[in-house]
């Protein structure tokens, strides 16, 4: 059976800590399965799900890629995967939420726990902040897969009251699923 | 002619609905000119409202030729009162806008529109558009209805990119 572990490395952006990861992985017989990778703040970040080669050790794949990145202020950490479901699950129901305001902590917080409350699941979510003349204006963009049970009026009239509280805009708006 | 300063959300202005314009006095026509000069003092930028600039007046103007991808167009188009008489099929392209900056998002449009307008001089006109051109007035419309793109994104995945400046 293959055994499969995420790999997540983190460190300053510079040309070629994606192929120095790469590289290793390669030479190591292990298969990239899916991966995300993004800059936060100047900060490269990447998480793989790897597939490990039936004679590599995590151990070895670890010291390797630490040897090969040494020339990158690169922190990695990796966690055993008992059971890789291969591919994201269709969400049912899907919703995104959009929401902006000026920036203040605790917009995250509030809306993530109304939809922790109703069951709401969250699938995917980007965030930034957009700075123009001084100001910080939050933008965060979610994904959500809402349980059958539950109507887009019922939740919208929830976060609408939840926007108010917090001077923020939220719109939802049925997401695109279709394949074409 | 004046580079206007551009409103961001969440300026609450933003979120009002336009009024019509009623007549089109010197005023008016000075507010099209600054108009003109604020978008073309934008680069990248192919329509802007009044109410970008704080005037909740019903007035867009349009200059898809002003795009770094050839687009067809018609030009520079001046509306006033613009409505959309008629729309079909769909179209799904990444949108940014000069009020939400550092952002864009994928937004699902109609492809085709027919669109009645005042032009500058008072004249009825219609127009028949599509595509980009078609996307970027009804984006427009949409300020005068007090809403942004960010309102209608519809999809995540791959679809909501920061813009790097």
């Amino acid at each position: 059976m293959s055994k499969y572990i995420s790999l997540t490395a983190i460190g300053k952006d510079k040309f070629g800590i994606v192929s120095v990861i790469a590289e290793v992985l390669y030479k190591e017989k292990c298969n990239i399965e899916e991966s995300t990778m993004t800059i936060l703040h100047g900060q490269f970040a990447m998480i793989l799900i790897i597939r490990l080669h039936s004679n590599t050790s995590t151990k070895t794949l670890l010291n390797k890629l630490k040897k090969n990145s040494q020339s990158f202020p690169i922190s990695l950490f990796y966690t055993d995967i008992d059971s890789y479901r291969p591919k994201k699950q269709v969400p049912r129901n899907p919703f995104i939420i959009s929401v902006y305001g000026l920036d203040k902590t605790g917009i995250v917080y509030s809306i993530t726990k109304y939809l922790a409350c109703n069951k709401i699941n969250i699938t995917d979510v980007q965030t930034t902040l957009s700075k123009h003349e001084g100001k910080n204006t939050y933008i965060m963009v979610i994904e959500s897969d809402f349980p059958a049970n539950i109507s887009k009026e019922e939740i919208s009239q929830g976060l609408f009251d939840l926007a108010e509280s917090l001077n923020v805009t939220i719109s939802i708006n049925q997401a695109e699923s279709s394949d074409i | 002619m004046k580079i206007l300063p551009i409103i961001t959300i969440p300026n609450p202005i933003l979120k009002q609905s336009s009024f019509h314009v009623q007549e089109i006095t010197k005023e008016t026509k000075d507010l099209i000119e600054n108009l003109k000069a604020t978008l073309h003092a934008h680069p990248r930028c192919v329509g802007i409202a009044a109410v970008q600039v704080g005037i909740l007046q019903r007035i867009i103007i349009v200059d898809v030729a002003q795009s770094l991808k050839e687009h067809r167009n018609n030009g520079l188009l001046v509306m006033i009162n613009p409505d959309i008489k008629y729309c079909s099929g769909e179209i799904s392209s990444r949108e940014g806008c000069l009020s939400v900056p550092n952002f864009v998002g994928n937004v699902v449009r109609k492809k085709k529109i027919e669109v009645e307008y005042l032009n500058i001089n008072g004249d009825k006109q219609e127009l028949k558009t599509s595509g980009f051109e078609a996307i970027v007035i009804q984006h427009e419309i949409d300020h005068l209805n007090g809403k942004v793109f960010l309102d209608r994104v519809i999809s995540l995945n791959t679809d909501v990119f920061r813009r790097e400046n």
